[in-house]
């Protein structure tokens, strides 16, 4: 039907719809809204690890706090508070042991009995043994081991005195307990099928990159809950999770603080929205170890060279706050009133002295709509300064890719971690050890490394505090450590229910009620 | 005509193994490793060798890819590192909604094109025809992106004809294809000009032939002639659109299954690119390459069948 | 040299005849009109643009249209108008790169294709379609994260996945062309391959392979924006429509101007070089049209 040269022809016209291939559109507003009895709700991704010794994304983590539990956990509401979960008492008043008693009755989904003092034992101790390679292994390296003292009791003992062993680990994601016999029986290893589980709701569909369900328990025996079905979708894109519950396709999720302003003057129909403070820092790393930047004044003038009151404003729409440190303002070690100012002057001052005009830096960030905005302001803000920034916005699974080329490679980063009520989480972290791995600022420091066995051992909080300041400074003097703010997020969930969330915004499924 | 079967189908499977094994190359050589996408701050030297072991990483490339290609011909397209589940399960969940909309597409376009192309044709030179005919090429030179963000802007947004998001798989058929609309109309528009400008040219050729003037010349209406011959003349331009346009359409559906979150084979491939799932990455481009290949084989092949002097001048 | 100039005047001549039937077809003169528009602010934008594209002013961020800034401004407070403009430069930079690398590329493979020993031809026709076995898209993907993103990305992949297209088309006029009397009988005079295939065979294909290069400059421009929007594109703070558009796209729930202005560069610039291509292979070279 074709000659040869028209058949040529018709490929290029097919060509130039191609300019349809690279072209993209969107989605908005649909028709069906929420089950009767579903609470559905959007999450960044699917899990990746439902093994408390894998963890890794805010989904693993979110799920990871509501199907196992926990000796205590951090109550849903607007304050940090901690509460007692499987456990019925726990005794921390001896810096060297951890006592507790579980209650009795709490049983494991899929007959695996009830939670004993035997399964906390090994939940615990597995994070020690080399072959497992836990992932959370820091957490626990000041376990020594848990000695079961009858069904129900038994004492946890430290190597030395680390109070935060309670504070940042147990009481979190990573003290998780799983059932000893579902483990064992699974071969002690275990990733996206969660094994035998505790709680009103129990993982019953996973379709990955689609949806996962969690379903009532038909074995719990606690509180009742409101909902029968907790529907799990992964969005990944902020946008089009908003514009989902614009179409009543579900019913809670989060938004960027900066589109705050936006959805409370246009609010979507039916919806409530607020703003919740994370504890996730936001902070630019400067690693020292790289020839360009191991002057001290070099770093420094990067420091000053920073407008973050304008990142703030531009990327939360002017809710958040400018950090002082890695911990979040009314937490235990906030430094107050310690922000970094801008000067220009004293920037340019300190690069000639330090003989590094006409410097160039790479920039590493995670590509986002945020993260773009605040690595462009940067990037307007250094060349004031005579600093020529190059962006290199990557895809996660790039960013956050460390082996010893990149360790070697790396120069500014722009990065969030996942913050814990208490500062020692994250600060472990900035030790020698680490260098190579998590500490991409190269920080390293006797004196940091004293503080931080000294804050561990504190058992008097007002004392840690004091500690963690110390520390928080020692990190922003050596010029590697911009802290930018503790992001803010926007929360939005139908006037329908009564959203059960941590103070950081987080869901605790269980605490979701239907509003009356 | 058997041989050129053969011969076309011998050559799919040789692209097919090829396109394989130069992606799993590019995609081995992208920095970055699975262990620490997946668990992020948290993934230990140890258990990211573990990993990289397990996935073979650690062995020469011609071996991992003779070794991909000896599993992946025993059906095994390894483990989806993030579910933990075998790659074919999760193929398999987004396959058949890629397909319906690439499906729809098609149909959006042949529906929309053929009439066009008819009507263009029989009022050849009319306003109409001109108007059709700039119609045409503006479709297919508009990215798809704007039309997409208009069409969203209009009929979801402003009008609420539409849903936003998914694929409405669990609503039974009505809701799966109120999902679809959207997303299928902006996939496939661009190919109602292509289709529409294919059949207004193999119209008129037909019309100009003897055979048409002579039935003409006897009286029968041009109408009946023309749908008497609109089916046959429409096939030939539908079949060229599913061989050589899968491809694009499939470029344009990543877009459209990432902003609808709509499960699919271009989202899954979206995301586990990013993620280095290279074990879904790789399952996920086959499959793409797959329904490519085999799209455009089989298009050929029909093509050859309908009109055996495309065997000369197709390849 | 009387010969030479006269040819020469003919063939300006011919020109000048050429461009008169291009304008007088009203698809022709829409086309003319819009590229040369957009040739003229890519080329002015420096004069053109009220602003410094990457001047950032947060405190104004996603403003409507107004006297100050025509087109509005963005999440940064930049102006828009002027991002536009400097977002032209880019978009036709790429594509006439592109379209440069792709169509050098691509008719050399495909004259060593057609003119070539056997197996040679039948292992670049095997590797064109091997790249044309995947989409584009994953290429982008697989390739973005180890060059990183950028204009040299952006370009690459789509000379890359470009070639094959030129490839095959030139392989196939080659061996259409070499088939011809006059080539046998150069062969049988004695005269080498390149020579023959540099000489005689590749001025009779170059006009038409232009023509579809020409027609393929909307794709480039369309695909530029794509990549763009898939973050592979080009880098801030650098502008282009299809940043412009993706930033639309983000911040859709507060303006639509942003989509405004990033998408009616991209559809005058699409639709102008589509017409004119179109036009153009009407007029210059009518026989492509057969079939269509």
């Amino acid at each position: 039907m074709f000659s040869s040269k028209s058949k040529l022809l018709l490929t290029t016209c097919i060509r130039t719809s191609k300019a349809a291939a690279v072209a993209s559109c969107l989605g908005v507003v649909g028709m069906t809204g929420a089950m009767a009895d579903a609470l559905r709700m959007a999450v960044p991704s699917d899990p990746s690890y439902l093994d408390p010794a894998y963890w890794g994304s805010t989904v693993d983590q979110f799920l990871i706090d509501n199907l196992y539990p926990r000796l205590g956990k951090y109550a849903a509401g607007d304050e940090w508070k901690i509460e007692l979960d499987v456990a019925k008492s726990v005794d921390l008043s001896d810096p060297m042991k951890i006592s507790f008693e579980l209650k009795p009755g709490v049983m494991w989904s899929g007959g695996y009995g009830e939670v004993t003092a035997e399964d906390v034992e090994y939940s615990f101790e597995r994070h020690l043994d080399p072959e497992m390679e836990s992932g959370v292994m820091t957490e626990f390296e000041h376990l020594k081991d848990v000695e079961v003292t009858g069904k129900y009791t038994g004492i946890i003992h430290l190597i030395e005195p680390a109070a935060t062993f309670w504070t940042s680990t147990l009481v979190y994601t990573s003290g998780a307990i799983i059932s000893k016999a579902a483990a064992e029986e699974a071969g002690g290893y275990f990733e996206a099928t969660p094994l035998a589980t505790t709680g009103p709701y129990m993982l019953s569909e996973f379709e990955p990159g689609n949806k996962l369900v969690l379903s009532a328990n038909p074995d719990w025996s606690g509180e009742a809950v409101d909902f029968d079905e907790i529907v799990l979708l992964p969005i990944s894109d902020e946008n089009a999770a908003e514009l989902a519950f614009a179409a009543g396709e579900i019913d809670y999720t989060r938004s960027s603080a900066g589109n705050y302003d936006t959805l409370i003057a246009n609010p979507p129909e039916g919806a409530v929205v607020s703003l919740a403070q994370t504890l996730d820092p936001l902070f630019l790393g400067i690693t020292q170890t790289n020839e360009k930047l191991s002057d001290i004044r070099v770093r420094k003038a990067i420091q000053l060279s920073l407008d973050l009151p304008t990142i703030i404003q531009a990327t939360t729409g002017g809710h958040g706050k400018q950090a002082t440190g890695f911990i979040a303002e009314g937490l235990v070690g906030h430094r107050d009133g310690a922000a970094l100012t801008r000067d220009v002057d004293q920037a340019r001052a300190l690069l000639s002295e330090a003989g590094a005009d006409g410097l160039t830096v790479r920039l590493d960030y995670v590509k986002n709509t945020e993260r773009d905005i605040a690595a462009q302001i940067m990037q307007a803000n250094m060349a004031e300064a005579g600093i020529a920034l190059e962006l290199n916005g990557q895809d996660e699974g790039t960013f956050w890719s460390v082996d010893e080329i990149r360790a070697a490679d790396l120069e500014l980063h722009l990065k969030s971690w996942t913050g814990n009520p208490d500062g020692y989480y994250t600060m472990q972290y900035f030790i020698e050890d680490q260098i190579g791995y998590w500490n991409w600022e190269g920080f390293a420091s006797d004196d940091y490394v004293a503080l931080l066995a000294e804050a561990r051992n504190a058992q008097d909080e007002a004392v840690r505090g004091e500690i963690y300041k110390q520390m928080q400074a020692m990190l922003e003097d050596s010029g590697s450590f911009v802290f930018i703010s503790q992001e803010p997020t926007a929360i939005l969930h139908r006037d329908t229910i009564e959203p059960g969330i941590l103070p950081d915004g987080r869901p605790v499924f269980h605490a979701f009620r239907k509003a009356d | 005509m058997f041989a050129y079967i053969i011969k076309r189908i011998g050559l799919g499977i040789l692209v097919l193994l090829l396109a394989i094994s130069s992606l799993y190359m590019l995609i081995q050589a992208a920095p970055g490793d699975p262990a620490s996408a997946m668990l992020g701050p948290r993934a230990t030297p140890a258990l990211k060798a573990a990993i990289t072991e397990k996935l073979g990483l650690d062995k020469p490339m011609p071996i991992q890819i003779f070794n991909y290609l000896i599993s992946v011909l025993q059906g095994d397209l390894g483990t989806d590192l993030k579910s933990k589940q075998p790659v074919w399960n999760t193929l398999s969940i987004h396959m058949p909604r890629t397909l319906e909309l690439l499906g729809a597409s098609v149909l959006i376009a042949a529906l929309v094109g053929i009439p066009l192309g008819c009507v263009a044709a029989v009022r050849r030179n009319s306003m109409f025809d001109r108007v059709i005919g700039v119609f045409s090429v503006s479709v297919i030179a508009v990215p798809a992106v704007i039309i997409a963000i208009f069409g969203m802007l209009i009929f979801a947004a402003g009008l609420g004809w539409v849903p936003a998001i998914g694929a409405g798989e669990d609503e039974g058929l009505m809701s799966l294809l109120h999902h679809l609309i959207l997303p299928a109309f902006a996939v496939g528009v661009g190919w109602i000009g292509y289709i529409a400008r294919l059949v207004r040219a193999s119209m008129i050729e037909v019309l100009s032939t003897n055979y048409i003037r002579n039935a003409r010349a006897f009286g029968l209406p041009a109408r009946m002639i023309i749908y008497r011959y609109a089916l046959r003349i429409a096939v030939a331009p539908t079949i060229t659109v599913i061989g050589i346009g899968v491809g694009v359409m499939m470029g344009s559906a990543v877009f459209v299954e990432i902003v609808f979150a709509r499960p699919g084979i271009g989202k899954l491939m979206y995301e586990a690119v990013l993620l280095r799932n290279y074990p879904v990455s790789l399952g996920a481009v086959m499959a793409a390459s797959f329904i490519l290949i085999v799209s455009t084989t089989l298009s050929d092949i029909l093509n050859a069948l309908i009109d055996p002097r495309f065997m000369e001048t197709g390849e | 040299m009387s010969v030479e100039r006269t040819n020469l005047s003919n063939s300006s001549n011919a020109i000048v005849s050429g461009f008169m039937r291009l304008v007088a077809d009203p698809m022709g003169a829409i086309g003319v009109v819009l590229v040369t528009l957009l040739i003229l602010s890519a080329v002015f934008a420096g004069v053109l643009a009220p602003f410094d594209p990457a001047a950032i002013n947060v405190p104004a961020k996603l403003q409507p249209p107004t006297w100050t800034h025509w087109l509005g401004t963005d999440q940064l407070g930049r102006d828009v108008l002027s991002r536009a403009l400097y977002g032209g430069r880019i978009a036709l930079g790429v594509a006439l790169i592109s379209t440069i690398l792709a169509v050098s590329i691509g008719v050399v493979l495909g004259m060593i294709a057609g003119f070539g020993p056997r197996w040679l031809d039948n292992l670049l026709v095997l590797l064109f379609d091997t790249v044309r076995a995947y989409p584009v898209i994953i290429l982008a993907l697989a390739v973005g994260p180890i060059f990183g993103a950028g204009l040299t990305t952006v370009i690459g992949i789509l000379v890359v996945t470009s070639v094959p297209y030129y490839g095959r088309i030139v392989r196939t006029s080659v061996i259409s062309a070499s088939k011809a009397d006059y080539v046998e009988a150069l062969m049988a005079m004695g005269m080498s391959r390149t020579r023959i295939v540099v000489r005689h065979v590749l001025p009779n294909i170059i006009g038409p392979i232009l023509i579809l290069a020409s027609m393929d400059i909307p794709v480039y421009i369309a695909a530029e924006a794509g990549l763009s929007f898939l973050g592979v594109g080009v880098k801030p703070p650098q502008s282009s429509w299809g940043l412009i558009l993706d930033d639309g796209y983000k911040f859709i729930r507060q303006t639509y101007w942003l989509v405004i202005a990033g998408s009616v560069p991209l559809i005058a610039a699409t639709l102008g070089f589509t017409f004119l291509g179109e036009a153009l292979r009407d007029t210059f070279d009518p026989k492509l049209r057969k079939g269509v």
